[in-house]
């Protein structure tokens, strides 16, 4: 894994704080949205992102893209420090790197056709005039899309081709890498199919690097070489596919395994859905000690007062965990079997 | 189909909107019926039909949709000629409905407790005072976590996950006999997500509350439901227990929407995706509609309209190769475990 591969994304201990405003505008508290969280990238390669709503996965991918600005840590984007690029250096860091949003509505403008889109798109990365006309037309068969959808409005198409298109206006200036917040999610089971093909299909063309954020751990296997579990603002958990699936060591990894749906009747029958109780906590006030302790069936003394470090438990495996192991869960069940 | 006892008929139902582009067939000849307690599913892709169907069983489309023909029996009651008084009652007093999305049945100005209790003085008969307590069990009841002070809070205060569990107290706090949920979970994460689903059957089962459940996922469905409905282009294009269609499904769609969940087990390849999309329903119908996208079509698919006819007991399904009750097909494959 660790041989001189090509890196396109380093984060380190990235921090996004917001504070909370009061009346009279006064700082009450602070969100720990993202709370030190370090993941690299190489080219070509894909790191799944999961957690549970709030955890913080949007933050951090509009942190990388510095949609919002990072408290503190380090974001080094194809050998460059990007972390408080302005001006000319924030352009080269969107060149490189650029976001699929979960609701392509969110990101196109109703009123701007599907070929205007892609154009303002290849503006920015100053695309000659002349070669526009021929560029929308490659990206739009690069993401499947036929070129008369080029003079359509975003409402005249289904939520598939849309993403297609929020994809065509990622694409659009040459990037490496592609940030992607659930892209998924909202499309249905057949259309998603459709679109992680899609997806693989271009890092294999293109040799895309993907940051890919989804709370559907299924998919993630599909799309994923390596998968960083986050709680709470932090990663807990982080390993390469074959190993976070067969052998999940942290209590939280193997909950959310546990409760994810199975298309078979018999297999839900089979193992014994585990019981994540509880919210998580606001992460405006999270628990002292390990984060996940309140709803941990192994938590110990140590765990309310001692944050686990995310120790390297086998090369690429790591764990934030004072007890890391294979089925904490009651009932020997076991959960995510590769 | 469906045993003893349904408590929803719905006889050769037919729903169209007419717009500007022609007239959308929206559901045709819908033909199902749902046992006491039963928890029924009804799965196929975006714009299939789910939900236009559901709209129609509850009265609530809006013009220009509406039901062509095709009639819905509740308890044997005729729902499609009720009067517009009866139904408000039917509905409110018989049949609880939960949305993707819970904000829409929610309102954001008013507090959780006002809003449970509020249902319970109209249907219930109780007083503030006593449906304020019963509010207070109720989100008890739903696992929400310090009820007492739940009550006064507003709905964007609570999590995507916790105000679905409040709709689920709402709908659940007439009693009623049937609950009709669309995609309750398709806006939530896995963990709420199986919260929602373990309450939603706790609950009803408690009390033999029939569920009808859409969904576009049949890892949902397989998760929940008892028996199954595949809707394609408005039509019901298969229908039988969730183990024997997941199992052994019958119909090419059944088994090119199974073919193209992601797993959490087996060797990961490259997922078979169903090609193309689904037909305008403006058209008529000219042979199977599935027809374009189907890898096994034949000539007489491009033809014949393949009727929904039964296979077997209990499962009904559209298909020229599904009749009358024939060897196995076998597509890319069986991946059900
Ligand atoms: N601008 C902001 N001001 C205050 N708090 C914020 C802001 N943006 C995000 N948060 C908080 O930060 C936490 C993480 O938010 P984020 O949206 O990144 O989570 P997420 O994992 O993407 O969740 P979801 O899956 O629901 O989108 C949440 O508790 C959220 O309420
Ligand atoms: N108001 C409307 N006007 C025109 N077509 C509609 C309208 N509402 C729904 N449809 C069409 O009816 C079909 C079925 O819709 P729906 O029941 O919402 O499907 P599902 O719930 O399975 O997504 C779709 O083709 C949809 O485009
Ligand atoms: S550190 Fe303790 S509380 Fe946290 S996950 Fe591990 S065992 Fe559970
Ligand atoms: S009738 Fe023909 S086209 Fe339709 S599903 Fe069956 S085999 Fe495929
Ligand atoms: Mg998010
Ligand atoms: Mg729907």
């Amino acid at each position: 894994m660790s041989v001189a591969r090509e890196q396109v994304l380093e984060v380190r201990d990235l921090k996004v704080h917001f504070p909370i405003r009061g009346s009279f505008g006064r700082t009450t508290g602070i969100v720990r949205a993202v709370d030190g969280v370090s993941i690299e990238l190489g080219r070509g390669e894909t790191l799944g992102i999961a957690g549970e709503s709030g955890c913080g996965k949007s933050t951090l991918a509009r942190a990388m893209l510095r949609i919002v600005e990072p408290t503190a840590g380090r974001i080094v984007v194809g050998g460059e420090d990007v972390t408080a690029a302005r001006g000319p250096a924030l352009r080269h860091l969107l060149k490189v790197m650029q976001m699929v949003f979960q609701d392509p509505n969110d990101s196109l403008n109703p009123r701007v056709k599907v070929g205007a889109a892609i154009e303002e798109a290849l503006i920015v990365a100053h695309v000659a005039p002349q070669d526009r006309p021929h560029r929308v037309q490659e990206i739009l068969r690069t993401v499947g899309l036929p070129y008369a959808f080029a003079r359509r409005y975003p409402h005249e198409l289904s939520g598939g081709q849309r993403q297609r298109v929020g994809i065509a206006r990622a694409l659009a200036v040459g990037p490496q890498l592609l940030v992607c917040d659930e892209p998924v999610s909202a499309l249905d089971v057949s259309v998603r199919a459709q679109i992680i093909n899609l997806f693989q299909d271009l890092q294999d063309q293109l040799g895309l690097g993907y940051v890919f954020i989804s709370h559907d751990l299924a998919v993630l296997r599909q799309m994923s070489h390596r998968v960083a579990v986050m709680y709470l603002g932090r990663v807990v958990e982080q390993a390469p596919n074959q190993v976070l699936y067969a052998q999940p060591l942290h209590p939280y990894t193997q909950a959310l395994l546990g409760s994810v749906p199975l298309p078979s009747p018999k297999a839900n029958r089979a193992r014994q859905r585990i019981h994540l109780v509880g919210e998580v906590p606001s992460p405006s006030s999270p628990p002292p000690g390990c984060p996940f302790h309140p709803r941990c069936p192994i938590a110990q003394d140590v765990c309310r007062n001692e944050v686990p470090p995310l120790r390297v438990i086998a090369s690429g495996h790591h764990v934030a965990c004072h007890f890391a192991q294979a089925n904490v869960w009651a009932g020997g069940e076991r959960v995510g079997q590769a | 189909m469906c045993a003893i006892e349904p408590v929803l008929q719905v006889q050769g139902v037919s729903i169209e909107i007419p717009t500007r582009h022609g007239t959308v067939h929206a559901a045709r000849d819908v033909d199902f019926a749902l046992g006491r307690g039963e928890r029924l599913g009804i799965v196929g892709e975006s714009g299939s039909g789910k939900t236009i169907t559901a709209l129609g069983i509850m009265r609530l489309l809006l013009p220009p949709a509406h039901v062509t023909s095709g009639r819905i029996l509740f308890e044997g009651r005729d729902v499609t000629t009720m009067h517009p008084k009866d139904v408000n009652r039917w509905r409110g007093n018989e049949v609880g409905m939960i949305f993707q999305d819970p904000l829409t049945s929610l309102n954001p100005f008013l507090r959780i407790g006002i809003q449970v209790a509020e249902v319970l003085e109209i249907h219930r008969g109780l007083s503030r005072a006593q449906a304020m307590a019963e509010a207070e069990q109720l989100l008890r009841r739903v696992q929400i976590s310090d009820a007492r002070r739940r009550l006064s809070e507003y709905p964007h205060q609570l999590s995507g996950g916790m105000r679905q569990r409040v709709v689920i107290a709402i709908a659940m706090a007439t009693r009623p006999k049937m609950i009709i949920a669309d995609e309750p979970t398709t806006a939530l994460d896995v963990t709420a997500q199986a919260n929602v689903l373990d309450l939603l059957r706790d609950l009803t089962e408690a009390e033999r509350t029939s569920v009808v459940l859409i969904t576009h996922d049949l890892s949902v469905i397989a998760d929940f439901c008892e028996r199954v409905l595949v809707m394609y282009a408005g039509r019901i294009v298969e229908e039988g227990s969730v183990d024997e269609v997941i199992s052994e499904p019958r119909h090419p769609y059944t088994q090119a929407l199974l073919n193209s969940i992601p797993r959490l087990q087996g060797a990961v390849g490259r997922l078979p995706s169903i090609p193309g999309a689904p037909p305008d329903l403006t058209r008529e119908l000219q042979g199977c509609p599935f027809a374009p996208r189907c890898p096994v079509a034949y000539d007489r698919c491009r033809t014949e309209v393949p009727e929904l006819l039964e296979i077997g007991p209990g499962r009904r399904a559209a298909c020229h190769l599904a009749q009358p009750i024939p060897s196995n097909i076998t597509l890319e494959g069986d991946l059900a475990e």
